[in-house]
């Protein structure tokens, strides 16, 4: 995904999980060809236009969670039985009788002067509060299923590449292909079923509900999360896989490693230090907008392993029809994918020289 | 990608052929194209699966008759009769039968229909749309190319799946959203996915028709006195066809499980109908006791999935040699 | 109250809804009596619903009890409150007046220290208070009758926003007409001393010393809790304070907020400090009680109660599957109990338009229902008896019996599973030439998750048979009750996944809330049939006010059969609640409320 070809920024949608990101913005690539002035302005562009898609964001989740909400946020409130006087007063007390742009604006003001993204309808808890405290559980999930990811597709990647053809490649690209195809809560069925020490056929690891935080007790924290890790990151490991494989048969052939062969260097070297340099570039950079997706929370894995995170909470808050849940939980996602979007062109201004900002 | 997304590695590497590439052997592109593809044993092994899923999914009405269990029949007797839990696998019902006595079997056939049709429809819209739009911003680029670029940044900023449940329940209601056009049901299901995969397509053609524009074969067109449409159709369209295929193979698979991923999240199709996802759904609570009613519909899933994903990539390396 | 506990792990709590009482009554084998003549479906023999002996001691002090749920509770405040599942915090955290006596339906003083005088005419209510009763950190002082005065007012305040103030304590002269922001004083209730507190009602009300059980009535610190009141929307739940031998642990400020209380994960419960254990029957065995919520898996939820690793299922019934497995065990089985539910499952049927308006109609829908069908989507006869009527077998001589208890079947079938040919008569007497309706389609807005979704297939399946196509609108539970169901214009023609539990043991709690014309609301309405038939309202509205016991069953009992006649809305299950316990624990549950677990009594073995 170089922010110069938008061709390679491939549909990555991110179903479920699944979803790697998209690549920088599009219009970067124009942006970048024009304009040439320096870095620092480049950062404060970038975040200038994060903010303003931030404002979008939220401006259309209001519309499309208030506008039409799948529940009646005061009639829930008010319980059964409530007269129509209380359901009124209450509508009026939660200002949702005010004119649409009014409870925007005052929504507005909340998240920008103090940070804060309203209370729950149904416990009245703040939601930023809820989401910070949960930050940590998605991170402790989203994070080790990146190492996973990672230390598992981009060695074999790199084997498969260099082994082409060979039954390692055919096997591997053939579970690459079968891991990207099954959806994440299915797979994670599955193994529960197969692994988990309370309905599982053996009774290996704890199964969903177990989790707990790493301050708590490290050992049951690491246990709890193995199977969701490996099953949050098959379909990525999978798909790294298939793309540092397909990077690395492309670099292969370019001059500058023929060249390098040229000088007698070592095939392992000009592998590893010619060919998987290049290939694994754009890798990272997908890397930084996956996790940026995930960071938002996994909602599927979350909720079929029972992991108390931001997904979880956003499947509830939907279930619930608590609707400033929902758009914080909306809002923090665009944050997390926003923000890596960011991190990952700058970043990749800095290291790739041809890139011009 | 979706899961799988699909792609990854499989970006469709730097390009499609050279636009407008001479052939030497004067062979037509899809000429060409066939010549690799049914090489490919894995991609035509692909093709057939779906092939066939399409036939079964068409003639549904007559494989179900035949088996004499309508898809929304219940039949009580096959359920405990003290507990009502469901019976699996038997001569009478091949893949068991679901919670209220309907037979697995006739609904994991019928469940292709849903998958099928969502995943075609949708994919079909979003490339006609993002096509168009693509196109329009690549070619006229100025404030529509903004507008239309805009947009798309805002929607790949959106937590996807969290837009789609988003719009999807919003349609759910009542007569639906957009003054009733968009019905709760299916149609609401593939709007959601729409609204959010054209940005795909979209960008990437605006990229292509971007470069496509200054060419030359572009200019000598113009040369002669054709208009932007008369360009648009018949100079800059037919250069795209290897992206758009391309792009057509990697979205349907993703497709099919979004659709699943909505039904399993509870909003999607309205029951009785069958859907995967919501099989699914429904027999996670009882994925330890009934096994049968996750497996089946699970591995329907996978293996369409799967078989698009194979099918595209053999569409792929067939447009591309250089690929792989 | 109202609704039931969800049934099933995918769905969170929404619109709560509290059980109260069902009789002690308990009709040995209500479960069984008339699934009996069911075809095809026999009882198991095992199945019994009485319920485990309340303990009267301790097995052992000390001890963490854990209770596994999938959803939250309804209202973390117990002045709003309002879902079984809340109950089983807000019973050991909070003394109503009024509390039912062990695993029994009958009401005891609580924080009262006798039952309630009545006036002669009804229209004062006298309640004293015991001394002695303390609250818990950070307030640390003894319970007076203006916090229970309080407690009350706090209730018709918007801020606090109580679902039930209005229907059983506006009755007290001066209670709000109009929700008013913040709590007001309300001049019917009286506090001459601080151990006294009394009640001026402006008619006399049937129903209001029972209503005096409900957490409303626990006190409340005004000089403490109304500055939490005095927001839009009331902090205080965040920062309650407890009367019971129980406290949601809280920090030095009084914040349960992260602390004991983390919304979709754990509520946890510690000792009250200031509890005085000489003033409460409760035992309160345990030194610390969680709630571990977000068990959406009932099979797991099962599974590790059966382990031992947690104590009990706090608001999800392990699955059907399990409870094969586990009644199939003698040991096991030992572990289970099934408690009457004292509500009913039914399909309200809108009266209010074409073409359930018609009498002959709906009578046919309900003879073409398969209700043994629709109970096996529900896990089959262990979830209890086919209803015929409304009020539960475990009301027995409280209105069950008047209403002709098990014999009153007004649309009998063989086996329950439908009479296809009396529905096609009827059919016929409405206008429809071969039996067979020809309208436009029916609407139906159901549950989008088992085992409600279910239920609902069936029921389309059903009125197919009589031509009826029914298109299932497939919605979550809380949409489809404030968004369909509650909201009488946008009421679809068929509710299928609609029930009512009792507030407490009176039926009057069953069949005024629901079928009464003169409480059909814009929305939040519970007479979802919205039947209003004038001869019944006037019958109901005299039962209201009618004090004698007896006469006032007699009444109740004689309206539930009129209302079933009507087939404005067909019941079709009596539910029971099962609720597993570990081997570990002495079992103790609420049988007034679903047969919830009462942490208050059980011990760790």
């Amino acid at each position: 995904m170089s922010a110069s070809a938008e061709p390679q920024a491939a549909p990555r949608h991110s179903l479920p999980e699944g979803g790697p990101a998209h690549g920088p913005a599009a219009f970067l690539a124009l942006l970048l060809g024009v304009l040439g002035s320096s870095m620092s302005r480049y950062i404060a562009r970038r975040v200038g236009w994060g903010i303003f898609l931030l404002f979008v964001v939220s401006a259309l989740t209001f519309l499309i969670f208030y506008v039409f909400p799948s529940a009646d946020p005061a009639a829930l409130r008010a319980g059964r039985q409530a007269n129509p006087q209380l359901i009124a007063q209450i509508r009026h007390a939660l200002g949702l009788d005010d004119p649409l742009y009014e409870q925007y604006w005052i929504y507005l003001k909340g998240i920008f002067l103090h940070f804060n993204l309203g209370y729950s309808y149904q416990n009245n808890v703040s939601v930023t509060s809820q989401i910070l405290t949960r930050l940590p559980v998605t991170i402790s999930l989203t994070v080790g299923a990146f190492v996973v990811w990672i230390a598992i597709g981009i060695p074999l990647g790199i084997l498969s590449a260099i082994r082409r053809h060979s039954t390692v490649d055919r096997s591997t690209m053939g579970l690459a292909l079968l891991a990207i195809s099954a959806p994440v809560y299915w797979l994670g069925l599955i193994v529960l079923l197969l692994f988990a020490d309370d309905i599982g056929k053996v009774h290996l690891l704890p199964g969903a509900g177990s989790y707990v935080p790493i301050t708590h007790d490290p050992t049951q924290w690491f246990l709890s999360l193995l199977m969701p890790w490996f099953v949050l990151a098959a379909s990525f490991a999978a798909i790294y896989a298939r793309m540092v494989r397909g990077n690395l048969i492309e670099v292969m052939g370019e001059d500058y490693i023929r060249t390098a062969r040229a000088k007698g260097l070592s095939e392992r070297r000009v592998i590893l230090r010619h060919g998987v340099r290049a290939a694994i570039t754009p890798v990272v950079t997908l890397a930084g907008l996956d996790l940026g997706i995930l960071l938002g929370g996994a909602v599927l894995t979350e909720t079929v392993f029972n992991i108390p995170g931001i997904g979880r909470y956003a499947y509830d808050s939907i279930v619930n029809s608590d609707l400033p849940a929902i758009q914080g939980t909306v809002l923090f996602g665009a944050f997390f994918i926003i923000v890596m979007n960011i991190v990952v062109d700058v970043l990749y201004a800095f290291l790739d020289p041809r890139v011009r900002y | 990608m979706g899961t799988a997304e699909a792609v990854g590695g499989l970006e469709p590497a730097g390009g499609w052929a050279p636009p407008g590439a001479p052939d030497v052997r004067s062979r037509t592109p899809w000429q060409l194209f066939w010549e690799r593809f049914r090489e490919d044993r894995v991609a035509l092994a692909a093709l057939g699966f779906i092939c066939f899923e399409i036939i079964v999914a068409g003639a549904a009405p007559l494989i179900v008759g035949a088996v004499g269990h309508p898809p929304n029949a219940q039949y009580p007797g096959a359920l405990d009769p003290v507990f009502g839990t469901p019976t699996g696998p038997s001569l009478r019902f091949f893949f068991g039968v679901d919670p209220v006595g309907e037979d697995v079997f006739s609904r994991v056939i019928y469940g292709a229909r849903v998958s099928l049709e969502v995943a075609l429809v949708a994919t079909a819209l979003s490339v006609v749309i993002g096509v168009a739009l693509g196109m329009v911003a690549g070619y006229y680029r100025g404030v529509t190319d903004t507008a239309i670029s805009r947009v798309i940044d805002v929607t790949l900023a959106f937590p996807i799946l969290l837009l789609a449940l988003g719009i999807a329940s919003a349609c759910s209601l009542g007569n639906g959203c957009a003054a009733g056009l968009v019905k709760p049901g299916l149609r609401t299901v593939i709007v959601a996915i729409v609204v959010i995969n054209w940005t795909y397509v979209g960008r990437v053609i605006r990229g292509q028709v971007l470069s496509l524009r200054e060419k030359e074969f572009v200019d000598a067109a113009r040369a002669t006195g054709a208009g932007d449409v008369s360009i648009l159709f018949r100079e800059i369209l037919p250069n795209l066809v290897a992206p758009i295929v391309v792009y057509t193979t990697l979205i349907i698979p993703q497709n099919i499980l979004l659709e699943a991923a909505l039904s399993y999240l509870g909003v999607g199709i309205n029951p009785p109908q069958a859907s995967w996802g919501e099989m699914i759904a429904e027999a996670t609570p009882i994925f330890n006791t009934a096994w049968w009613y996750f497996t089946f519909p699970g591995v329907a899933l996978v293996l369409t999935v799967l078989a698009f994903n194979l099918l595209g990539d053999g569409v792929r390396d067939a447009l591309d040699p250089r690929a792989d | 109250m109202k609704t039931f506990r969800p049934r099933d792990g995918r769905v969170g709590v929404g619109m709560g809804a509290a059980a109260l009482l069902s009789l002690a009554v308990l009709a040995a084998g209500c479960g069984s009596s008339s699934s009996s003549t069911a075809e095809g479906t026999s009882t198991p023999s095992n199945i019994s619903t009485a319920p485990p002996p309340t303990p009267v001691s301790c097995e052992t002090k000390g001890g963490t009890l854990k209770i596994l749920s999938a959803g939250d509770v309804d209202h973390i405040d117990p002045g709003e409150a309002y879902y079984s599942f809340s109950y089983e915090i807000t019973r050991p955290t909070q003394r109503a007046l009024l509390a039912p006596k062990g695993n029994s339906t009958e009401l005891e003083p609580d924080l009262a220290a006798s039952m309630p005088t009545v006036s002669k005419d009804g229209k004062t209510v006298t309640v004293t208070l015991k001394p002695g009763v303390r609250f818990s950190p950070p307030v640390n002082r003894e319970v007076t009758s203006a916090d229970v005065k309080y407690a009350i007012e706090r209730g018709f305040a918007t801020s606090v926003a109580n679902g039930y103030a209005g229907a059983y304590f506006s009755v007290i002269e001066g209670a709000p007409k109009t929700p008013p922001q913040y709590p007001v004083p309300i001049s019917g209730i009286e506090t001459p001393g601080p151990h006294t507190i009394v009640f001026h009602l402006v008619r006399p009300e049937a129903v209001f010393v029972s209503a005096l059980s409900l957490p409303l009535t626990a006190p409340v610190p005004e000089d403490y809790a109304k500055p939490f009141d005095d927001q839009a929307v009331s902090s205080y739940g965040l920062h309650q304070v407890a009367s019971g031998p129980y406290m949601i642990k809280n920090n030095a400020s009084g914040s349960i907020n992260g602390v004991g209380y983390k919304p979709g994960q754990l509520i946890e419960l510690v000792r009250n400090p200031n509890w005085n254990a000489s003033t409460d029957r409760r035992l309160a065995c345990a030194d610390d009680v969680r709630f571990q919520e977000g068990y959406q898996d009932p099979t797991v939820m099962a599974k590790t109660i059966l382990s031992g690793a947690a104590d009990a299922n706090g608001d999800t019934p392990p699955p059907p599957a399990e409870l094969k497995s586990i009644l199939s065990s003698s040991t096991q089985s030992k572990q289970l109990f099934f408690t009457p539910t004292g509500g009913s499952r039914y399909v309200a049927l809108n009266t209010s338009k074409a073409p359930f308006d018609n009498l002959d109609v709906r009578k046919a829908v309900a003879y073409v229902l398969d209700r043994n069908a629709m109970r096996l989507t529900r896990g089959g006869p262990v979830d209890g008896a086919i209803a015929t009527h409304f009020i539960d077998p475990s009301f027995g001589n409280q209105g069950f019996d008047q209403s002709g208890g098990t014999s009153f079947d007004p649309f009998p079938s063989p086996g329950f599973a439908g009479d296809v040919t009396k529905a096609k008569e009827l059919m016929k007497a409405a206008g429809y030439a071969n039996g067979m309706y020809t309208g436009p389609q029916v609407t139906m807005v159901a549950d989008n998750t088992p085992p409600g979704s279910d239920t609902a297939k069936v029921i389309a399946a059903d009125l197919a048979k009589i031509g009826i196509d029914a298109k299932i609108i497939s919605v979550t539970h809380s949409t489809m009750y404030t968004k369909y169901c509650n909201v009488p214009k946008n009421e679809p023609n068929v509710c299928p996944n609609v029930g009512w539990l009792p507030d407490f043991h009176e039926p009057q709690t069953i069949i005024d809330p629901t079928f009464n014309g003169k409480n059909i609301l814009p929305s939040n309405n519970s007479n979802w049939p919205l039947l209003n038939d004038p001869t019944l309202n006037a019958a109901m509205d005299r039962a209201e006010k009618t004090l004698d016991p007896q006469t006032r069953y007699e009444q109740w009992g004689k309206l539930d059969d009129q209302v079933a006649e009507t087939a404005a809305a067909v019941p079709w299950l009596w539910e029971n609640f099962p609720t597993l316990f570990s081997s570990r624990v002495v079992p103790a549950l609420m049988v007034d409320n679903e047969g919830a677990p009462d942490v208050s009594y059980m011990s760790v073995k």
